[in-house]
């Protein structure tokens, strides 16, 4: 027999308090700022703002600070955050070919016009404890190295005036977003970008990763990879003009692969695109291999029946909030439920023995 | 004359939304401005959902969101907007106090003493990153094998 209770205020209290303790740590050692975090962390507050679909660095170190440095949490904090903010407006399409890049790199053509740019990169080091490096100036020679050399035109768009890539044409047709109505599948394109640009890291790099595997494969190459500053534009409409409203760091992937071609067309290559917000590359990577995965009915490549062809598999399990909401919440109390499996097993035992 | 205005103030908007908020708090404390003003709006936190384009060039698709702040004050007659990006209402404040006195007789004041230096410290963050991106610039070396070698020597 269930019995309605009520209590647990006092336990409740003291767990979070002790929370608090433990989050401050030992007192004999100075708290962390949130600009520490900001500055210093700042792959892990890039996280926050990507998986949290929220430009706002501040917010994203204290959050962090706040989770303990655990970043799902962080990202659930977020994602509370923005629900509370009105939405204003709809920015202008950001223009990632006007980007102040801070790393473009091609992975199928060394030489291309702006050149190759590492930025400040983990690639090529050799992954060795060696003790944190305080900051080096960079030799930088100021003949070779000159800010208006660097027009840097996107690769893809070089191989598509030429007709070799699938071209992207603009529809002129309204995204839904998914932060305001639930996706209805078979879902568009557009729909699957932006869940799959907030979507948890872990889960696309899984993903992206079967892909190579043979769970399917679409054999991509990095056509180009660039991180940077875009312009967020926006229509003032009280004064009838168009301002930039603010500058976010996002990465870009765009991937090159296999191609098509039937009686009608000329073989061409397709294509994967990934686009984050803040610096978070190996997710940008694994976004493109995913969003080309997912496209294989569009481009009429044959089902294997593998994750990554099943959409709704994908866009339905790639959000961590929703994850860790469905998978954690068993652990709160289910104590009628249990009761009432309890009292079958008992009733069916008596039965049994009874027989 | 209208679209020249437009232009300007388009240009002003977009250097205030986006600068530091200490450099221009301390710009604008420098011109001892007694400001005598009244909200139209008091400053309000906001998002904006930023779109971006499949493959960057195609169909639009909602990317992400990013804070903002906005008021509209009036100063002296004079409309003032302040449109920021994050989460300070002083900064929209000073934004929407510069966008005021950049229609009144104190333009060229506040031009020079605010948005030009604003504008000089953005471009010089700008082309130090520029900088320091092309000094990590590849530059391939051919390397030579033995076949190149002979090739070389038989000339």
């Amino acid at each position: 027999m269930y019995v309605a209770v009520k209590g647990g205020e006092k336990a409740i209290k003291n767990a979070h308090d002790w929370l608090a303790q433990i989050r401050r740590g030992n007192t004999k050692i100075s708290e962390i700022k949130i600009n520490q975090l900001s500055e210093q962390l700042t792959l892990s507050v890039d996280r926050i703002i990507s998986e949290g679909s929220l430009f706002d660095r501040e917010l994203a170190a204290l959050a962090l600070k706040q989770s303990r440095g655990d970043l799902i949490e962080a990202i659930f904090l977020i994602r509370t955050f923005r629900t509370t903010l009105p939405r204003l407006a709809t920015s202008k399409p950001i223009n990632t070919s006007k980007m102040i890049c801070k790393r473009r790199i091609s992975a199928t053509f060394k030489d291309i016009p702006g050149g190759q740019n590492l930025g400040p990169t983990f690639d090529y080091t050799h992954r060795l404890l060696d003790g944190l490096k305080g900051p080096k100036n960079l030799v930088i020679d100021t003949e070779r190295d000159r800010a208006e050399d660097l027009d840097m035109p996107k690769i893809l768009d070089l191989l598509n005036k030429e007709g070799l890539i699938e071209d992207q044409i603009d529809t002129l047709e309204e995204p839904i977003d998914i932060t305001r109505s639930s996706i209805q599948y078979p879902t568009t394109r557009a729909a699957r970008l932006q869940a799959l640009s907030r979507a948890d890291e872990g889960f696309l790099l899984g993903l992206a990763y079967s892909t190579q595997r043979g769970y399917g494969g679409t054999h991509a190459f990095i056509g180009e990879l660039r991180i940077g500053l875009v312009a967020v534009n926006m229509e003032i409409p009280e004064l009838e003009i168009t301002i930039t409203v603010a500058e976010i760091e996002v990465t870009e992937c765009e991937t090159i692969n296999q191609f098509t071609g039937s009686k009608k067309e000329l073989a061409k290559f397709t294509r994967g695109y990934g686009l984050v917000m803040g610096q978070c590359e190996r997710k940008a990577i694994s976004m493109a291999l995913v969003d080309r995965a997912l496209r294989w009915k569009e481009l009429g490549e044959s089902y294997q029946n593998v994750p990554t062809q099943n959409e709704e598999f994908v866009i339905s399990h790639c959000d961590n909030i929703q994850s860790t909401g469905f998978v954690e919440h068993i652990k709160l109390p289910h104590y009628v439920d249990f009761q009432s499996e309890l009292e079958l097993v008992r009733k069916i035992r008596s039965q049994q023995m009874k027989d | 004359m209208k679209s020249e205005f437009l232009k300007k103030r388009k240009k002003w908007l977009s250097i205030l939304s986006q600068s530091d908020y200490g450099q221009l708090s301390s710009l604008y404390s420098d011109l001892k401005f007694a400001d005598k003003y009244e909200w139209i709006k008091k400053p309000e936190h906001a998002s904006v959902m930023v779109r971006g384009r499949i493959g960057g060039i195609g169909s639009q698709f909602n990317f992400g969101e990013i804070t903002i702040t906005k008021c509209v004050l009036l100063l002296n007659e004079c409309m003032g907007y302040g449109y920021v990006q994050g989460r300070s209402f002083d900064k929209a404040k000073i934004a929407a106090l510069c966008d005021a006195h950049l229609q009144s007789s104190h333009y060229n004041l506040v031009m020079e003493n605010i948005i030009q230096k604003l504008e000089k410290k953005k471009n010089a963050e700008i082309d130090l990153i520029k900088n320091q991106m092309a000094s990590t610039r590849v530059d391939f070396f051919a390397l030579d094998t033995q076949r190149t070698k002979n090739q070389k020597a038989d000339k």
